[in-house]
């Protein structure tokens, strides 16, 4: 469907690793926490070097 | 001359009492107390489950190392892992930023050719790489293989180009590539769930 930006698929996926928070590890002692990162890669001021937002 | 052989074979008898003899073979003490047994199936049990336990009871394996959780990839995806400190082998060509008012976080990560260069997103998920409890964790061994959980959580269409590993929080950056257009709302969560 177009128009879905990756935000949304972030909060839904967040929202399930919320209703669920022993998908990942059952053993788990807390909420697990997730978030998007919107990567950019930048040769210009170093060979090899990345910036997160 | 039979005599002398007898009394040379007593006198290294009496010598060395604990010793096998070979003429009579292992007294009993011997076979239930023997601790030759041990090390030969600790020899033997070299590729066996159990080695990382015999290892760090030996004490050879670091403390670091027993502790940290075990990695799920599979040798022949493991070149996907853990890539973001290797230097790339073949220096790219320089790109322009768009400009610097992008840049809010400066995280210098190294990230190898594997990823396409530009913008992409990165998800990140904690509780991949829980700490052990003590060297036996029975948890480490209970949980399934985490790479097919990590897959089954993205969109059916994005290709997971880089997983990058924080052993320290226990979690992966996960680099992932998607054509928006080409995703439904019903293709997404939780319905690609397993």
């Amino acid at each position: 469907m177009l128009g879905v930006t990756m935000e949304e698929h972030a909060a839904k996926m967040l929202k399930y690793l919320r209703e669920h928070p022993r998908r990942m590890y059952p053993f788990a002692t807390s909420t697990p926490k997730a978030y998007l990162v919107k990567v950019y890669i930048d040769w210009s001021d170093y060979a090899n070097l990345v910036f997160l937002e | 001359m039979h005599r002398a052989k007898r009394a040379s074979t007593s006198l290294a008898g009496a010598s060395s009492s604990l010793a096998l003899n070979p003429a009579t073979g292992p007294t009993i003490s011997q076979q239930l107390f023997s601790t030759a047994g041990i090390f030969r199936s600790a020899a033997s049990s070299r590729s066996s489950f159990a080695t990382p336990l015999i290892n760090g009871l030996k004490g050879k394996t670091p403390r670091s190392k027993a502790l940290s959780f075990k990695k799920f990839e599979k040798p022949n995806a493991r070149r996907k892992y853990n890539t973001g400190t290797t230097q790339p082998a073949v220096e790219p060509i320089p790109e322009t930023p768009p400009g610097n008012e992008f840049v809010k976080n400066k995280i210098y990560l190294f990230i190898d050719n594997c990823v396409s260069e530009g913008e992409h997103y990165a998800f990140w998920l904690n509780w991949i790489y829980p700490v052990k409890r003590n060297r036996v964790d029975i948890r480490a061994w209970l949980v399934g293989n985490y790479e097919r959980k990590i897959h089954s959580v993205f969109p059916p269409d994005a290709q997971i180009e880089l997983m990058q590993r924080v052993i320290k929080e226990g979690g992966v950056y996960a680099h992932f590539v998607t054509e928006a257009g080409n995703v439904s709302l019903d293709e997404i969560l939780p319905c690609n769930l397993t």
